[in-house]
């Protein structure tokens, strides 16, 4: 047997263990099952919540971000390339932040009620969000042939029917991953469910584990979105498949008639187009800028301190999530069932993060005890102390994004290429050095910038996992506006929307050519 | 006329995608316009189904005005079925609700459903998914949906272009069995002369959005109207000739006659003409009196060998011969000419 069939069996499976030591975490704890049991009517009203918040903000982002899509890629009209990249930015505004502002703003202008319900949250949620919706049906209306509606037309559909009939329900596995994925970062949050008031299970686990103590209530909670969050992984999963066949059907050959604007129309367009964008990111951002002007000292002070520990987070994660993802893609490209490790892979990144932190914790505990039984020495303290667990929590929860990555670098790779190198007459290492990493570099570097945007504006699971006197951006910005304080709180959001908007761009640029990536 | 398509211009900006084009078709009648890519075939298709307005000229479909200068009957008005490359099958629907799409009456669509599945033998396939049928399935697909709604013309833009070469001359006569059991009027586009061949009651070459020649596939090939038709269609050279009588056209092969009248009112007798040589109007004759030539290149064909032969005079021809005959570059032949159909075209000095 060659080293590389011998190494595959233990990795398999250790990679396996690594991904699924947050879930195993979490049922470890046998009390928790029992707890769930005895408080399930109490969960089962946070769960209706918290359905019908991620339900609400999902169908509003839906809509909003198959709009611009269709308008970005259907229409032309005065300033559509600007408003096509701008349509990105509110993703750089973490809901949070950008709930915190509003609110605010609202209160200022005495309508703050109206804000603070479900219906606003959703709202606020949603202008946060929608840009996963818009980043991911723009390819799927552009990759539509022409032709599919020219056949539509001459079997007597007008324009508006075929429209409906033909290329909305193309684009709709698309919008269901978009809409999914803005259900599950709604289901993530704790910050904005805190700030208005709302009774979700995100954040009920959160203030069970770390304000009230109740450990067993936390992890039952835990246990309940977990299950739904998976529920909803799986059927983005199927969606997923689904949208692969359609798309596997749709060779272009002639792109689609774009409609050239001009007058009422074209104002209208871009009218509809701009509003996400003002809402989403322009005013709240020149809100940050004003809070940030009037900010305090030592907020200013403690920047630093938060800039340092986000780029520890993105440095040690980031790295941690590639060489999972290598390992990964090792192990999947010669194993029987793909779609498992595919599978596995997104699972991290379906489970809300404060249930995540509660289960890294658990797998923690037990790793610790195991190695104190085998070794006799005890590094538990090790996990208080560095960030380690949280390192390892945030690579694996962002794996589906470094995997992805690495897969679209692959891609470029055509199967040609190595055999010509080979005929060149370089070694494994020179093929490596020489032509794979250099092909593969861009495709890898926008996964590590993204994986870098998520990271930084990641909450809960930061808030959870950090040691004592770690700090981050959106810690910092967090903790300033839990407390009210949002002149405090603008510098560190103000840094990390720069950051992120930073990245967004240079990810922009890279995609602009209609690369796909698993979105993430 | 089903199809008349009458004097019609169309642009893209400034550039002229057609430019007074003029064909038509009958009742049942199958159409092929045959020309490079570019040549504006897929506009001529656009322009018919409505997908394209029109600059000038007129489109009549079953009599009807369907295009002129300030008439434009949107294309889901006009009862015209369309086939496209790939298929372009709608991937969300099942093979039945691709081939009921258009069928408005919701009543019709069990019993034409299953006529059209019977007639393209899909009869197994009326719930699978198009992803899962073969090539030929979904363009069998394909024609029973434009089919369905019984349009009145049916357009055809190079169906059979991404199918491989055994595939696609299977498809081709089923097709046009089919749309001749229909009893539809059909026009297709397509830049392989052999599909039109095939499949065209009548043809036309298409260059730059102009038509040369709309005749039967048969006349096209051997009764070319301008020298463009005769190097478009077929193998074949245009060599330099005189003509010495009504009948008869001397080269340097030798004298050539013809049972048709050659001269017209631009080409008398001592006119220099060129005259169209096909492979097959040239016979080996070694031994016989023929004229000396020299193979400068071969392409072998399997049952026959296509050589380029250079005479003494450096005129160029093109001989196929049976391939037991096996001759290498650079080796002399006898060839005489046995032209049965004789076309000249006036020498442009």
């Amino acid at each position: 047997m060659r080293p590389a069939a011998v190494l595959r069996l233990p990795l398999a499976g250790l990679i396996v263990l690594a991904v699924l030591a947050p879930l195993l975490g979490l049922g470890i704890d046998g009390a928790a099952f029992a707890s769930l049991a005895e408080r399930a009517p109490a969960l089962g009203r946070y769960g209706v919540n918290t359905l019908l918040l991620a339900a609400s903000a999902a169908g509003l982002a839906a809509l909003l971000g198959t709009a611009c899509a269709w308008l970005i890629e259907r229409c032309r009209f005065a300033g559509r390339d600007i408003c096509a990249f701008a349509l990105f930015l509110p993703f750089a505004l973490p809901p949070y932040l950008a709930a915190f502002i509003w609110s605010d703003l609202a209160d200022r202008i005495g309508i703050g009620f109206a804000l603070r319900n479900p219906l606003g949250a959703a709202l606020i949620m949603a202008l946060a969000l929608y840009p996963y919706v818009y980043f991911l049906v723009r390819p799927a209306f552009s990759q539509q042939t022409g032709a599919l509606s020219a056949a539509a037309r001459t079997l007597g559909c007008t324009p508006w029917q075929a429209f409906c009939k033909v290329s909305l329900p193309l684009a709709r596995p698309a919008i269901a991953i978009g809409a999914l994925l803005v259900a599950m970062e709604t289901a993530n949050d704790i910050a904005v469910a805190e700030d208005y008031g709302l009774a979700t299970l995100g954040y009920f686990v959160y203030d069970s584990w770390l304000n009230r103590g109740e450990r067993a209530a936390a992890a039952a909670a835990a246990i309940l979105l977990a299950l739904l969050a998976l529920a909803a992984s799986w059927s983005e999963t199927v969606s997923r498949i689904r949208q692969r066949h359609h798309q596997s059907q749709l060779r272009t050959f002639a792109s689609e008639k774009i409609a050239k604007l001009s007058g009422g129309k074209a104002l209208a367009a871009a009218g509809v187009c701009w509003l996400p964008v003002l809402l989403g990111f322009a005013i709240p951002v020149l809100a940050l800028i004003r809070h940030a002007l009037l900010a305090p000292a030592v907020a200013w002070q403690r920047l630093p301190a938060g800039l340092l520990g986000t780029a520890l987070l993105i440095a040690g994660a980031a790295a941690l999530a590639y060489l999972l993802a290598a390992a990964f893609a090792f192990v999947r490209s010669r194993s029987r069932v793909p779609g498992l490790f595919e599978m596995l892979a997104r699972s991290g990144y379906a489970i809300p993060g404060s249930v995540f932190a509660l289960g890294c914790l658990g797998a923690a505990a037990a790793a610790a005890s195991i190695l104190k039984a085998i070794t006799g020495v005890s590094l538990y303290w090790l996990w208080v102390v560095a960030p380690v667990v949280l390192i390892y929590a945030l690579a694996v929860r962002y794996l589906a994004v470094a995997a992805g990555a690495l897969e679209a670098g692959v891609a470029a790779l055509s199967p040609g290429l190595d055999k010509t190198a080979r005929s060149c007459g370089l070694s494994r290492w020179q093929r490596l050095r020489m032509v794979h990493l250099p092909l593969m570099a861009p495709a890898l570097a926008a996964g590590l910038l993204l994986i870098a945007t998520d990271i930084a504006k990641e909450l809960p699971l930061t808030l959870i996992l950090r040691p004592f006197g770690m700090t981050t951006l959106a810690v910092e910005a967090y903790g300033f506006a839990a407390d009210e304080d949002l002149l405090g709180a603008a510098p560190p959001a103000l840094a990390l929307v720069a950051l992120a908007a930073a990245g967004l761009i240079v990810v922009h640029r890279h995609f602009r050519a209609g690369n796909r990536i698993s979105a993430g | 006329m089903q199809l008349e398509f009458s004097n019609v211009n169309h642009y893209y900006g400034r550039r002229q995608a057609i430019g007074g084009l003029s064909f038509d078709l009958r009742q049942g009648e199958i159409g092929v316009l045959i020309g490079p890519s570019g040549a504006g075939k897929s506009t001529v298709l656009n322009c018919i189904a409505g997908l394209e307005p029109i600059v000038s000229g007129e489109i009549r479909i079953g009599g009807e005005l369907a295009s002129g200068t300030r008439v434009h009957v949107p294309a889901e008005r006009r009862q015209v079925g369309m086939m496209f490359q790939d298929s372009a099958l709608f991937p969300h629907l099942d093979v039945a609700g691709n081939i009921c799409f258009g069928i408005a009456k919701r009543t019709d669509r069990s019993t034409r459903l299953a006529e059209l599945l019977e007639l393209c033998r899909l009869a197994d396939y009326a719930g699978a998914r198009v992803h899962e049928l073969s090539g030929g399935q979904q363009q069998r697909v394909a024609l029973a949906r434009a089919l369905a709604p019984r349009p009145k013309l049916l357009l055809l833009d190079e169906p059979f272009c991404s199918s491989d070469a055994a595939l696609r001359s299977e498809l081709l006569a089923e097709v046009r069995q089919i749309i001749k059991e229909e009893g539809s009027t059909a026009l297709m586009v397509t830049h392989d002369q052999a599909e039109a061949f095939e499949f065209a009651d009548r043809c036309g070459v298409l260059d730059s959005g102009t038509l040369c020649q709309w005749d039967s596939p048969y006349n096209l090939y051997h009764r070319p109207n301008c020298a463009l038709v005769a190097s478009f269609i077929g193998d074949g050279a245009l060599i330099p000739g005189t003509l010495v009588s009504e009948h008869e056209v001397e080269t340097e092969l030798g004298v050539v006659s013809s049972d048709q009248r050659l001269t017209t009112l631009l080409m008398e007798a001592g006119h220099k003409v060129k005259v169209l040589m096909r492979p097959d109007d040239v016979v080996l004759a070694n031994g016989c009196g023929g004229t000396r030539a020299q193979v400068f290149k071969r392409a072998f064909r399997g049952a026959d060998i296509l050589y380029g032969l250079r005479t003494g005079a450096g005129t160029e021809l093109y001989a196929c011969l049976p391939s037991r005959h096996d001759l290498a570059a650079g080796d002399a032949i006898e060839v005489s000419l046995q032209v049965e159909h004789v076309v000249v075209f006036p020498a442009v000095e």
